[in-house]
């Protein structure tokens, strides 16, 4: 092996320089990014005489949570006194089955397109995927109008049929470039064993996803929780999710703006996706990677 | 009794013809070898026989009954992968006895049976494990028990061992015979690998691009190969061969056989055995196969031997033998001699060539005219 301090630019000031600039910009970066993060947090600490008599980025005098306190259980958002917890709860309901459902449905459509090649496989697999660049706004009107037809229009359930149905572009492409990596003779060696083809993804395949489930969780996840315009477009009034009251809650001032509840509510709002990320994030760059490495 | 017989059977992927026109039968208690190189068609055939892969035409028949479209796990088979395809999630006791399981056989039993197979292949410390842990040879064993803990009539195997290194290779091998032998069961096994064909079979289909060359026992496809493919494919180093004009030569039917001694070309009348298929072909263009042990030291040989002396251009000892490559009628051919007879390198020496045993082809079909 070379030893790596006679290999070129190892040494020397355009070394040391080179590790400055980097260095300078990560920092730059991580500042403009965490910034921002800081002052919602510190002002949501705040209470409002504090706000109004301080400077922007100073902390906070004392660790003050009356703010996350109201947003969560007593903000007004519209009539409705009952700050953000109903609509938390709310998307809670409508993203947890979402979620599920939309895995679940693109790991099986995943593994049959995968390695269950039947004629047409790589057509069907194509369309699904336009399903992904299909923007929001275009499907606002006729989703309504289905909605309406089902009558689940105005309802959280209505939300989760939307949902799972736009995320199933998403999972069965996840999963389907997961499982192309599975060697076929595994599904060949079940058959002689003979498993059929809801066994084989049962005892087999689900087994072998734990890294594509996580992806595929944290992604809908994300999709599903931050979605607004949906939940804006299909909802109204208690059925709203917590990104739609958020709006709302910030929109409806009654007399003074409230910046320490707003930013609390935003916090809470948040709060969940950030959770999901840091709890599996690690496992999100790893499962997105797993397909192109063998075990 | 579990008996293969397959007819006319054709299979095409789009417009590639994979296979055409196949037929084979295979006795009960056979162990047939398919051999043939990469993209021959002899893995698609095993899947075939397997029932996963839909036949386009043809018919396939197990114990006389067609079962074109049987499913797999109904056809009581049961294979082994080249990848060894064992579940990676479930330990090497549980990959056993999911072909159980599915079947829906009781826990007891299951244990039981596994216990037995485990203990033959000498892998019962194993059973906790999960694939992930086994080595190589391990990994072979347990694919090896999952397909035996069925016991069922057929056993396939498409390329057992060509993941494992040679000295395993050589071990599995011969416990595949062992098995084959106490089990009596229908074995059918697919190789590139020439040697484990001639080891293993009781006969070999050789295939290529999807055509079955010959059907034999390992002897009958060595000694008299049906083509200039199969005599190529069988044998290691392969069969010399030589493109010279039969003709006769005071009644007695031969060759021509150019030859170099001492940097001149000198040649060589080569008298052959008189047949009516030679006799028929006299002075056209014949192709004449010569094994490496049919060129060889003169000590010792009997008087169908014909001799000649030529120029050795390089020696290559493999310990039990020394192949001497000379060069005849233009290419270069290898003879096997003794070691202790060989000659020293750029030297010249002299060969008896075992006339009784020369394989002739046609020059332009590359089929068999005649051997002896």
């Amino acid at each position: 092996m070379a030893n790596p301090k006679t290999l070129p630019g190892a040494n020397g000031k355009r070394h040391l320089f080179g590790r400055l600039f980097i260095w300078t910009l990560l920092l730059a970066a991580a500042v403009l990014y965490l910034g921002p993060i800081y002052v919602v947090l510190s002002t949501s600490l705040k209470d409002l005489a504090e706000i109004r008599a301080g400077a922007l980025l100073d902390l906070p005098h004392e660790l003050n949570f009356t703010a996350w306190r109201e947003a969560w259980s007593s903000a007004c958002i519209g009539v409705r006194c009952e700050g953000l917890r109903p609509y938390f709860l709310n998307s809670v309901i409508m993203s947890v089955p979402s979620v599920a459902i939309s895995t679940l449905i693109g790991a099986l459509s995943g593994y049959a397109l995968s390695l269950f090649r039947f004629r047409g496989a790589n057509i069907i697999f194509a369309l699904m995927l336009f399903g992904c660049f299909i923007p929001f706004q275009i499907v606002i009107l006729p989703m309504a109008q289905t909605l309406g037809y089902l009558g689940i229009a105005n309802s959280i359930t209505g939300l989760i049929v939307v949902h799972t149905i736009y995320g199933i572009s998403f999972t069965t492409l996840f999963f389907r470039n997961y499982y192309v990596s599975v060697p076929q003779e595994l599904v060949r060696a079940a058959t002689m064993d003979g498993a059929g083809f809801f066994r084989i993804f049962w005892h087999i395949m689900l087994p072998l996803s734990v890294p594509i489930i996580v992806v595929s969780v944290i992604w809908q996840f994300t999709q599903v929780w931050n979605e607004f315009l949906f939940g804006a477009s299909f909802t109204s009034g208690g059925a709203q999710p917590v990104t739609v009251a958020l709006n709302n809650l910030i929109n409806s001032t009654t007399s003074v703006k409230q910046y320490n509840v707003d930013m609390a509510a935003a916090l809470i709002a948040a709060a969940p996706t950030l959770v999901v990320y840091i709890i599996a994030g690690r496992f999100f760059v790893r499962g997105l990677t797993a397909g192109a490495v063998k075990g | 009794m579990a008996t293969i017989s397959i007819e006319h059977l054709s299979k095409s992927f789009g417009s590639t013809d994979i296979l055409k026109d196949i037929s084979l039968d295979v006795k009960d208690g056979e162990f047939l070898v398919l051999l043939g190189a990469s993209g021959c068609g002899k893995s698609t055939l095993l899947n075939i026989i397997a029932g996963l892969e839909p036949i386009a035409d043809g018919e396939i028949r197990l114990d006389g009954e067609v079962v074109n479209d049987v499913h797999p796990k109904n056809r009581d088979i049961a294979m082994v992968f080249q990848s060894y395809a064992l579940y990676p999630n479930m330990t090497v006791e549980r990959n056993i006895a999911f072909g159980l399981e599915m079947r829906r056989i009781s826990k007891a039993d299951r244990k039981a049976a596994v216990l037995e197979v485990a203990t033959m292949l000498q892998i019962e410390h194993l059973l906790a494990r999960k694939p992930a842990q086994l080595s190589g040879g391990q990994r072979q064993r347990v694919a090896m028990g999952r397909a035996l803990v069925r016991r069922p009539k057929i056993f396939l195997f498409d390329e057992p061992l060509s993941n494992l290194d040679a000295k395993l290779r050589g071990e599995m091998r011969t416990e595949i015979k062992i098995l084959h032998q106490s089990l009596k069961a229908t074995m059918v096994y697919v190789t590139h690998d020439q040697i484990e064909a001639m080891t293993l079979a009781d006969r070999i289909a050789i295939m290529k691009d999807g055509v079955i060359q010959q059907v034999g026992t390992p002897q009958e496809i060595y000694s008299k190969p049906a083509n200039m493919y199969v005599a190529g494919f069988v044998g290691a180093p392969p069969m010399n061969f030589v493109e010279v004009d039969l003709i006769r030569r005071d009644s007695q039917i031969g060759i021509n056989l150019p030859a170099i001694l001492k940097g001149k070309p000198k040649d060589y009348f080569l008298p052959l055995e008189t047949s009516k298929q030679l006799e028929a072909r006299e002075n056209t263009r014949i192709i004449l196969g010569l094994r490496p042990e049919m060129i060889t030291h003169t000590a010792f040989t009997q008087s169908t031997s014909a001799e000649i002396e030529c120029d050795v251009e390089l020696l290559e000892p493999t310990g039990a033998d020394t192949l001497c490559v000379i060069r005849l009628a233009g290419h270069p051919a290898k003879a096997r001699v003794s070691p202790l007879l060989a000659c020293g390198p750029g030297e010249s020496m002299a060969f008896s060539i075992d006339t009784t045993q020369v394989c002739v082809f046609d020059a332009d079909s590359k089929k068999l005219i005649s051997s002896s």
